[in-house]
């Protein structure tokens, strides 16, 4: 990352909490702004709306652009992504260079672009490539692209086709359970580092989360039984052993526990949303091998818990002294919660409007045109 | 965890910036030894509503016959009846858990409404009114409860009951094409939601809600408009309409400084020009390259202004 970007970077997480404290009335304008006087932030951040219209219309546009180069100069595969990949690049580099541009959405179009022309050209040099060989080179061209330019999304993508990559051979669950223990030091060593700036803080975590999600899925029964990790594996796939099948019962009952474990002693949200998803995931396993009585009847229980709990959790964090218990509170700190509740309103209108239904079939039945009699049924 | 937010709170202390109280409070929040899971608990009791409805739209598809449609339809009001009263009994209180119990009750009085509908037929050939009746009572108990989502829920019964009438043979737009139908009743519907943002907002009566009503509103007209520009027939017509409504919208968006909006325009503008140019380029046999040329000049256009409008607005947006 330019050293100029992550200084702006680390400016941005101290305005954005002053932000925050703002907005919660802990200070006046005056410290507002003497603390933005402190750490200016030279950067050009549109908002949310600018930002997704910006980022869509170059990344249409430059996609445009790609096709245009290529209808016009007819260039082989290989030269034209490698071509691609290096104006791409270079349109990132001044946007975030020269231009300033942070949260602009142009550029992250264009490092989409660029990191994604990367890969195909590594897939288009070989001619019969392997599922590992591809996933490598898109492995290392979102993880440079990551490193370069501090996006989160980016680390998460490199860090699946790592996983997809580790899934050829024996050993691919091995393996992915080894990713999943170095994610441990992903979000809590590199990830809360003050050595790094937050854009690759945020890098670091997204990569360790997808690992630690990678780590579950191998120790998942039902993931045991399906050879989900294997299904990329050339040649057979031989049926798990009966060992392998009470090692991943164990860890598909002991996984989420000790991911919430985590995240309560080291306060770390990821490990709380991770645990709390791998609990829900090993619930399903547990009633997909033992049911127990109907779906309804499940879905009710699992929705009554899920309120049981977040109201005990409520009334017990808001018990203690000072309203917290532990390190955690129910009560809002000092974040931006605008886009929480937005999200939350679009799922809530997504998952729950009523729809349009069509109109019901006409419940006619002549009854004309049947044969009967001597025996006849009616029916060819 | 944020240690840039941490060491920036010991520096303005140092420099007398922050005031020495106040900044224990931050430091705590900046170096996550103090953790709000206020978001997490909401999630989850919006997981949980989300569970239930689903587990009892299941209990009655399944067991309809077993249990019997009464005992269905009461056991499902009652529950539902329980919820509302004890968000009636609470109001008002703007808590995320009294949210939660308010469209948990909301949404089991529609289901079992619904299925009254269905299996009782009360209404009979007039079924679709049944909608109609679930967007006035999620409208009721949104302005009761002061309740956004129960409002943008009660907008989006209305557009579903509009789009059943359509199915249905209530329709009164006998000069429209069947294709078309839908594209007349979602506009409609998109200028009645914003027409309503806009008095609400004039009367001061919850002008809270008005920003839900606009962006549906507008969301309903700008995506109807978008989708009928893949129909041939027409097409000019309504890329017409689309960059009007855009430039109508990036207009007044401007003037309210609602800049979320004012990109929709934009967008929805930038969409109806790119239909017209595919328009001419079909008609006079352009291909290809022409069109991506159109497209990267439209592109540039679009990038430009929103820079230029996030600049006039001093980059605040």
């Amino acid at each position: 990352m330019r050293a100029d970007a992550a200084r702006a970077d680390r400016a941005h997480a101290v305005r954005t909490a002053a932000d925050g404290w703002r907005r919660a009335g802990a200070i006046d304008a005056t410290t507002l702004l003497a603390i933005a006087a402190v750490y200016p932030d030279d950067r050009v951040r549109l908002g949310l709306g600018f930002r997704v219209l910006a980022g869509l219309a170059a990344f249409v546009g430059a996609g445009a652009f790609a096709g245009l180069l290529a209808s016009v100069f007819l260039p082989g595969a290989t030269i034209l992504n490698l071509g691609l990949a290096v104006l791409f690049t270079v349109a990132t580099e001044v946007q975030i260079g020269r231009l300033r541009r942070a949260q602009a959405g142009a550029e992250y179009a264009t490092a989409i672009l660029a990191a994604s022309s990367a890969g195909i050209a590594w897939l288009s040099i070989s001619d019969s490539p392997s599922i590992g060989l591809v996933c490598c080179g898109f492995a290392m061209a979102f993880a440079v692209a990551a490193w370069r330019w501090g996006y989160a999304l980016f680390a998460a993508l490199a860090a699946v086709f790592v996983l997809l990559a580790c899934s050829q051979g024996n050993l691919s669950r091995a393996v992915w359970l080894v990713l999943g223990c170095a994610a441990l030091t992903l979000i809590l060593g590199s990830g809360r580092s003050p050595r790094w700036p937050p854009a690759h803080r945020r890098c670091f975590a997204a990569a360790g989360l997808v690992f630690l999600a990678g780590a579950y899925v191998a120790t998942n029964l039902y993931s045991l039984d399906r050879r989900w990790v294997e299904v990329f594996q050339e040649g057979g796939v031989v049926a798990a052993g009966a060992w392998a099948r009470r090692a991943a019962i164990a860890g598909t009952i002991l996984m989420p526990p000790i991911v919430l474990c985590l995240g309560g002693r080291f306060r770390e949200r990821g490990f709380l949303a991770a645990g709390a998803l791998f609990t829900s995931a090993s619930l399903v396993t547990l009633r997909h091998y033992h049911p127990i009585g109907p779906w309804w009847l499940s879905l009710i229980l699992g929705g009554a818990g899920c309120l049981a709990l977040a109201v005990a959790l409520r009334r017990w964090l808001d018990s203690g002294p000072g309203r917290e218990r532990r390190g955690f509170t129910a009560e809002p700190l000092f974040e931006d919660r605008r886009m929480v509740e937005a999200a939350q309103a679009a799922a809530t209108l997504v998952a729950m409007s009523s729809g349009p239904r069509g109109a019901p079939e006409a419940p006619f039945d002549g009854g004309g045109g049947r044969s009967g009699g001597g025996g006849a049924t009616g029916r060819a | 965890m944020s240690p840039d937010v941490v060491s920036a709170v010991d520096e303005l202390v140092k420099q007398g910036v922050l005031d020495r109280r106040a900044a224990v409070a931050f430091r705590r929040a900046a170096s996550d030894s103090l953790v709000s899971v206020r978001d997490e608990l909401r999630v989850l009791l919006w997981v949980g509503v989300l569970l239930i409805t689903t587990g009892v739209g299941f209990l009655v598809q399944q067991n309809v016959d077993r249990i019997g449609p009464l005992a269905i339809a009461i056991g499902i009001g009652l529950t539902a009846a329980a919820c509302l009263g004890l968000a009636w009994r609470r109001a008002p209180a703007p808590s995320f858990v009294f949210e939660s119990v308010l469209l948990l009750g909301a949404l089991l009085a529609a289901a079992d409404l619904a299925f009254v509908e269905v299996k009782f037929t009360a209404l009979g050939a007039h079924w679709p009114w049944h909608l109609l009746i679930v967007a006035a009572a999620y409208a009721t108990l949104a302005f009761r409860f002061d309740s956004k989502t129960l409002f943008s829920l009660a907008l989006t019964s209305f557009a579903a009951w509009r789009g059943v009438s359509i199915a249905g043979v209530a329709t009164p737009w006998g000069g429209v094409a069947d294709s078309d139908r839908l594209l007349v009743e979602a506009l409609g519907c998109g200028v009645m939601f914003i027409a309503l943002g806009k008095v609400l907002e004039r009367v001061r009566i919850k002008a809270q809600f008005e920003p839900v009503a606009a962006w549906l509103g507008w969301l309903l007209i700008v995506g109807v408009l978008a989708m009928r520009l893949g129909i041939d027939e027409g097409r000019v017509i309504t890329a017409a309409a689309l960059v009007g409504c855009g430039a109508v919208l990036a207009w007044f968006s401007w003037d309210e400084r609602s800049l979320g909006r004012y990109a929709l325009g934009i967008g929805a503008a930038a969409v109806g020009i790119g239909g017209w140019s595919f328009q001419l380029m079909r008609v006079l046999d352009g291909g290809g390259t022409a069109f991506s040329t159109v497209v990267v000049m439209i592109a540039a256009v679009v990038i430009v202004l929103v820079l230029r409008a996030h600049r006039a607005v001093g980059g605040s947006s």
